[in-house]
Parts: C-alpha cells; sequence; structure tokens
C-alpha cells in the first residue's frame, strides 16, 4: 500500500480555486508570519511561568492586530478582513501548519467581539472592540452558574436597575480565563418574573470593578483554567448592557456556523499530530522490551483510531465543500462536535494505555511514556465532552433539529 | 473540488430514488425462486445507469466512481435487488484490462446489461481453487468456487487465475454457476462449477487492485443507504408512535439512541466518498477502500439492529421491512472482508512499514 496513511489536508489536498484575491491574501499571511513568527516561537520556548506565557500571548496579539491578522472574520471598520471562507480555510490551515500561537484573547474575539458587531450601538463598537482586538482587553465568558450548566437559561445571578446603572450580584463558575480577563461578558437575570429567557440580559463587566472576586478552581489535571467569580453589587452603567434590556438570549445566539465549519481543520490536525506520535511511540519498545504493536489488541485500536481521526476529516471536508460551494452547513457540521470530542477523548485514551504498565508514572519520572504528557493529555480531555455543551445536550440538538424528534417535555419553548 | 456533489449528481441521484421507489420489489426474491429483480433491473438498463461506468465509446455512461457510489447508495436505500455493483466491477475489469476487440465485443452487452456479470475475487483461497489452461486460441477454467456473493444471475464470471506466476483475469459464459439459498435474498450468492470451462484470457497484464477497490467501495455505498433509510423510517416511526401519552422519540433512551445512529450514518456516507474520490483522482485507493468497508458496513449493521429495537415488536415482524434492510447489511458486513479484517490491514500499513 503506496498511500499517505497519515495525509495531513494541505491546501493542495483540498483542491479548491483560488482568486487572485485569494491567492494574493495567502502571500500576504505568509509573508507576515516570515517576518514575525521566529522572534515570537524562540520567546515561547523561553518563557518558564504561566504568567509569562499570559504575556506574550498578549504581546503576538497586538503583533497580529497590527498586522490586521487578529479577527480575520470581523469587518474591515473594525479592524478585520471580512475574510471570505477560502481565506479563512487558508488562514487556519497554515496556523495550525506553522504552529502559529493562540492569542491571549481569542474568547473575546470569536465569540463576543462577533455579538457586539451584530448588536452593539457605535457607540459600544468604538469602546470595546478595538482593545478586544489588540489584546489590551482580554476577555472572559460568564454564562454558566452553579445552578445553571446544560439549563444555562435558569441563571440566578441577579442584575438590578438602579438610575443608570446595573447592580449585579451573584456567581459564575467555570470562567475560563477569568484569573488573567480584564474584561467579562456575562449574562444576568434583569426580569425575575418574566419566562426563563426573557427576564435575560447580555452585559459587560469590567474585571476591576468593586465587588468582584475571582477564585481559581484547580482542574482535573492540576491546572488551573477556569475559576469562580463572585459577584457583589457590582455596578456597571446601562450603557455596557448590548442589545435591549432583558433581550439577552438573542443577543447570545450569534451563531458561527460557517466559521465551525472551517474551524475543523485546526482540529483535525491536533488529532493527526497526537496519532501520529502515538504511532511512533507503539513501534518502540518499552524499556522491558515489549512493542504496543505486537499486540493484536492494540493493533485494532490503533487502526480504529487512525479510521476515526480520518472520519474527523472527511466530515469536514464534505463540510467545507458545502461551505464553500455557498451552501448551508449539512448535518455534518452538527455532528462533528459530538463526534469529535468523542474521537479527541478516545484517542488520548488509546495513547495513556500504549504505555502498558508504564503508562501510570507522571511526569518526572524517567520511564514516564512521552514524559508524562499522555497522563495530562488524557485528563485533559475528560473535559472535552463538557464544554461548551454536554454531549447528552449536542444528542438532543441532533435527535431534534436534524431527526425531527420532539423537544424535551421540560425544555422551555 | 473533491466532495463537492453537482447538480448533475443530485439529478442522478433523484433518478435512482425515483425509479426504485417506483419500480424495486425486492420481496420478490423472498416470495418466489427470482435472483433478481428482473424489472427493475430492466428498467436500469435502459435509463443506462448499468453501464455507467463504461467508456462512452463502448455505450456506457462514462462516469466514474462518485456517479457510481450514488447510485449504489440509492440502491441500498431501497435493498434493490440488483447486482449493480458486481456488475460495475467486473465491467471496469474488462474496460482495465481487455484488448481494444476485447473491449469492444465484451463491454456493449455489459454496458447494456444484456449480460449479467459476477466477478471472483483474486484471493489467495480463489486463486488456488481455480486453474487455467491454454486451448488453442481459448482458455479452459477447471476447479471449483464455492462462494461468489452476489452472482445468483450472472450470465458471465470475472475469474482470476494464476498463469506463468502472474494472476491473470479471464472470461467465461460458460461455467455452471448454481445459486445458493442466502440470508439476505436480495444478493444471492452462487457457487461455479467450472469443469474445463471456455474462457477467454484479458489481454492486460498490470496486477490491477482497482476492481477490488471498486466493489469495495461500492457494497459500502449500499450499506451506507441502507442505513440512512432504516435510520429515516424510525425517525419517523419515533414521533408518530405514543407511550405513556407522548411520542416516543420525546424519551431521550430513544432519541439520543437515533442521534448516535445519524453519527453512525453520516460517518459510513463520508468514508464511501472518501473513497469514492479517491479511486475518481486514480490514487492509491486500498486504504481508503478499507476505511469505507471498515466503517460503512459496521455502522449500517449497527444502526439497522437499533431501528429493529425502536420499532418494538413490529420491528421484528415479516411484514415490516427492517428485515430487509437487517439481512442486507448483515450480508454486506461478511462479504469482502470483514470490518475487522479491513482494520487489520489498516493496521499492517501504519504498523509494519
Ligand atoms: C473546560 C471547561 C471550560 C469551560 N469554560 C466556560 C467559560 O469560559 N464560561 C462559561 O460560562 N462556562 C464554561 N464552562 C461551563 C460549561 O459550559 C458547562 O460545564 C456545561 O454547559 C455543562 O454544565 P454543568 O457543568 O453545570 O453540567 P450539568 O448541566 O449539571 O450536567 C451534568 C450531567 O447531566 C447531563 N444533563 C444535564 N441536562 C441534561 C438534559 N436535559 N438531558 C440529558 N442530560 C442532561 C449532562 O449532560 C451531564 O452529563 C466550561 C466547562 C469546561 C469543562
Amino acid at each position: 500500500m503506496q498511500q499517505e496513511t497519515l495525509a495531513p489536508s494541505g491546501l493542495g489536498e483540498l483542491d479548491i480555486d483560488l482568486s487572485e484575491d485569494d491567492a494574493a491574501f495567502a502571500e500576504e499571511w505568509m509573508t507576515w508570519l516570515d517576518t514575525h513568527l521566529p522572534a515570537m516561537h524562540e520567546k515561547l520556548a523561553d518563557a518558564g511561568r504561566d504568567a509569562d506565557k499570559q504575556a506574550l500571548a498578549r504581546d503576538w496579539q497586538s503583533q497580529m492586530a497590527a498586522g490586521g491578522w487578529a479577527a480575520i472574520t470581523w469587518p474591515l471598520e473594525f479592524g478585520g478582513r471580512a475574510a471570505t471562507a477560502r481565506q479563512q480555510l487558508i488562514f487556519y490551515l497554515t496556523s495550525a501548519e506553522r504552529r502559529v500561537p493562540p492569542l491571549a484573547g481569542r474568547i473575546g474575539i470569536n465569540l463576543c467581539g462577533p455579538t457586539l458587531i451584530a448588536h452593539g450601538t457605535s457607540e459600544q463598537q468604538q469602546r470595546f472592540l478595538p482593545p478586544m482586538l489588540d489584546g489590551r482587553h482580554v476577555w472572559c465568558q460568564g454564562f454558566s452558574e452553579p445552578g445553571a450548566g446544560s439549563d444555562l437559561a435558569s441563571l440566578r445571578t441577579r442584575g438590578v436597575v438602579d438610575g443608570d446603572s446595573l447592580v449585579i450580584t451573584g456567581q459564575k463558575i467555570w470562567t475560563s480565563g477569568a484569573q488573567y480577563a480584564d474584561w467579562m461578558f456575562a449574562l444576568v437575570r434583569t426580569d425575575p418574573d418574566a419566562p426563563k429567557r426573557r427576564g435575560i440580559s447580555f452585559v459587560l463587566v469590567p474585571m476591576t470593578a468593586n465587588g468582584i472576586e475571582v477564585r481559581p478552581i484547580r482542574q482535573i489535571s492540576g491546572d488551573a483554567g477556569f475559576n469562580e467569580v463572585f459577584l457583589d453589587e457590582v455596578r456597571v452603567p446601562l450603557t455596557n448592557v448590548i442589545g435591549e434590556l432583558n433581550g439577552g438570549w438573542n443577543v447570545t445566539r450569534t451563531t458561527l456556523a460557517n466559521e465551525r465549519a472551517i474551524l475543523f481543520m485546526g482540529q483535525q490536525m491536533a488529532l493527526t499530530a497526537t496519532l501520529r506520535k502515538a504511532i511512533t511511540m507503539a513501534k518502540v519498545a518499552d524499556p522491558q522490551g515489549v512493542r504496543a504493536a505486537d499486540d493484536p489488541h492494540f493493533r485494532d485500536r490503533i487502526a480504529q483510531a487512525w479510521i476515526d481521526v480520518e472520519l474527523v476529516r472527511l466530515n469536514g471536508m464534505r463540510n467545507l465543500a458545502r461551505v464553500l460551494a455557498g451552501k448551508e452547513p449539512g448535518p455534518e457540521g452538527a455532528m462533528s462536535k459530538l463526534f469529535g470530542q468523542h474521537v479527541e477523548q478516545k484517542l488520548h485514551e488509546l495513547a495513556l494505555d500504549l504505555g502498558g504498565e508504564f503508562a501510570i508514572l507522571d511526569r518526572g519520572a524517567p520511564d514516564a511514556p512521552n514524559r508524562g504528557k499522555w497522563a495530562l493529555g488524557w485528563l485533559r480531555t475528560r473535559a472535552s465532552t463538557i464544554g461548551g455543551g454536554t454531549s447528552e445536550i449536542q444528542r438532543n440538538v441532533l435527535a431534534e433539529r436534524i431527526l425531527g424528534q420532539p423537544r424535551d417535555p421540560w425544555a422551555d419553548a | 473540488m473533491k466532495f463537492e456533489f453537482t447538480e448533475e449528481h443530485q439529478a442522478l441521484r433523484s433518478l435512482i430514488a425515483g425509479v426504485c421507489e417506483q419500480q424495486a420489489d425486492p420481496r420478490a426474491c423472498y416470495d418466489g425462486q427470482s435472483m433478481i429483480d428482473t424489472r427493475l433491473w430492466s428498467v436500469l438498463c435502459s435509463a443506462g445507469v448499468v453501464g455507467v461506468g463504461v467508456p462512452e465509446a463502448y455505450e456506457g455512461g462514462g462516469g466514474g466512481p462518485v456517479e457510481q457510489v450514488i447510485i449504489a447508495e440509492e440502491l441500498g436505500r431501497a435493498v434493490a435487488a440488483v447486482p449493480f455493483s458486481e456488475h460495475a466491477a467486473a465491467a471496469e475489469t474488462v474496460a482495465l484490462l481487455g484488448s481494444e476487440e476485447q473491449r469492444k465485443r465484451l463491454l456493449f452487452p455489459l454496458a447494456r446489461g444484456e449480460a449479467v456479470a459476477g466477478i471472483v475475487l483474486p484471493t489467495p483461497a480463489n486463486l488456488k481453487a481455480v486453474e487455467a489452461h491454454r486451448d488453442g486460441a481459448r482458455w479452459r477454467l477447471s476447479g471449483h468456487i464455492p462462494l461468489i456473493p452476489n452472482a445468483g444471475a450472472a450470465t458471465a464470471l470475472l475469474v482470476p487465475a494464476h498463469e506463468d506466476g502472474q494472476v491473470r483475469w479471464l472470461v467465461t459464459e460458460a461455467a455452471q454457476v448454481s445459486a445458493l439459498p442466502t440470508v439476505d435474498r436480495t444478493r444471492p450468492a452462487a457457487a461455479a462449477e467450472f469443469g474445463d470451462a471456455d474462457a477467454e484470457l484479458l489481454s492486460g497484464t498490470d496486477i490491477s487492485e482497482r476492481p477490488g477497490e471498486l466493489l469495495m467501495t461500492l457494497a459500502a455505498a449500499e450499506a451506507a443507504g441502507a442505513a440512512a433509510s432504516a435510520l429515516q423510517t424510525t425517525a419517523r416511526y419515533t414521533t408518530e408512535r405514543h407511550q405513556f401519552g407522548l411520542p416516543i422519540g420525546t424519551f431521550q433512551a430513544v432519541k439520543h439512541r437515533l442521534a448516535d445512529m445519524l453519527v453512525a450514518v453520516e460517518n459510513a456516507r463520508s468514508a464511501v466518498y472518501g473513497a469514492a474520490w479517491a479511486l475518481a483522482e486514480g490514487e492509491t485507493a486500498a486504504l481508503s477502500a478499507s476505511l469505507a468497508q471498515a466503517v460503512a458496513t459496521g455502522n449500517a449493521v449497527a444502526v439497522v439492529s437499533d431501528a429493529v429495537q425502536l420499532h418494538g415488536g413490529i420491528g421484528v415482524t415479516w411484514e415490516c421491512d427492517l428485515h430487509l434492510y437487517l439481512r442486507r447489511v448483515k450480508a454486506l458486513e461478511a462479504t469482502y472482508g470483514s470490518p475487522s479484517t479491513h482494520r487489520g490491514r489498516i493496521a499492517d500499513s501504519l504498523l509494519d512499514r
């Protein structure tokens, strides 16, 4: 069999026609990367502490913003490039290929920015978008609460109108990056008497305001990635409410379906890299001379892992073909989250298992497989089927929206 | 670009779906002794579907694997009892390996569907079972093949045999083909007794894997289509059937199973399309074909089994069409290599190079 078994889906493989504009876009992006990327890679390699990495991620974002690369999907007037689907594809592919570091403020740029652009007043846009773009303001998302996870609309953090201010009291939880954030976009209940989804407002809260306390939560892996955020009579001007007061639920609905169709590329490349490494290691004998590649059960699981990663790629390509042809993303797009997160979990579990008895060794032990990184990856990916909507909720969505099944009787109308 | 279905592709899909809806009668193979859905086959022949992969110069449709996969998927959706996939793989072999004279003579009847072709794949067991000897300008085949999938209605057979240390392909219309009772009557298998049957040797000497890869891909497409249809039927049923005062699709145990079935179906289709495009672009498709087989047939068995479960008692009756689907996908899973066989091939290529 001559076929390249672990083909990266490079641009060549996609076989898409690039317009002159697209080609110029690609050229400009590559040239920009050549000038800026090597120095940043060097600095990142030397960075030790989390805080240093965070500072570098901000520095990188300001460079990207200056080059016009921080938010390519935003409209031109806000410092974006109104990138076409093909250009986004080029951008994400090369970002993954060339290991372009993530932006410090990606949550703001990807989630809050489009919402502001769609629903904000021009004053709000002028005020919040420029510092969001260049990394002066890093944002976190304050949606989930202790009592409101999957059932987000049951959230109870109160926002009481007092003159021209909103006074916010309550608690958010699982807030990723809140410990570094300057601002939080949050959902708060501004009308407790209205039906669940009609009494919610979308509001921007400075993390430096009086009455805010952030407590990091240690994750399953030992990292401190998300936080509890306590709000005690935090006062923000009413001009920080995006959209109508009590109209916040609809404001959050700004969808990113097209973008998601293209983002799969990054996911697929990460999966391929993990698989490639796992396969390489399976062929090497452990300290006792045992090779996972000689074990029939592992061989079958490795083949299945390759199949799964291929399926993530193929589903993505099908969806991409639709999007590039100007059609709505198909069911493949909605599926890819459910399937992709499952594949990611299974793959990391396999990588850990391949170590056999040595899988129990953690960082610091000389014979720990992949220097303990497999264990870390395995633990971290337990969250894949929870964050951003659990797999149970995804199954509901698929069955209801694509297969036309009735909604859960307890769900809101 | 790859994976983009054009309007012509969509039109082809609707055409086949329409023909199947009006003409397909899979039950004929269960109620009588029929080895093929004669009416459907003749409609497919006159619509030029049977020879879609044959070059236009030989009266074929000049299509390729993508068109063939669409057809096979729709035929699978209808559990159509026609040997489209095997016939297509046999014609592909002749087109690849026949001399110009042989192509002219052999491809016309195949393109028109006047001859129904079966194909014996060059597995070690099959190659051991048959011998070919020269007899003047012609050849003679001897031996016995106990199982040729979906060849119950075949009037011509493509047979591989060792000749001078090489695998060569022969065409015979003189083998004694006897249909065998099969669990899935819509793909009736046959045994072949050659007994010095007259045959001719295709002139090409390439050891082409392509007919087998095409066949595996088309069989996988049939499975994907059958699974998609079973899912569709089931998703409708679960909104209509009420228990405890609610449509049963309200219950999450049902709903979530449906969602998993959807993922399984779409994965099967993606795997099949991946193989179709690999074949269409002339890439080495061994791995893609194994991927298609490993995913589509296994997933189809899981999906159709779930479909039976979600129908309750009615799902396990003769009257309900689901058993036609269940039999079909199980047969497809067992044919041309099981999912675990194909995973084995994938593992070999990943780990033993
Ligand atoms: C790594 C990570 C980062 C996160 N970052 C953020 C962030 O930055 N900002 C933010 O706001 N949130 C964040 N979250 C929160 C995330 O959105 C929630 O964890 C998620 O929505 C699930 O809510 P929950 O944790 O309360 O679980 P629950 O909703 O309590 O779910 C518990 C279990 O019950 C199941 N369940 C619940 N409802 C149903 C139902 N109707 N049908 C079937 N099963 C059901 C769930 O599937 C799950 O298995 C993050 C989460 C993780 C893991």
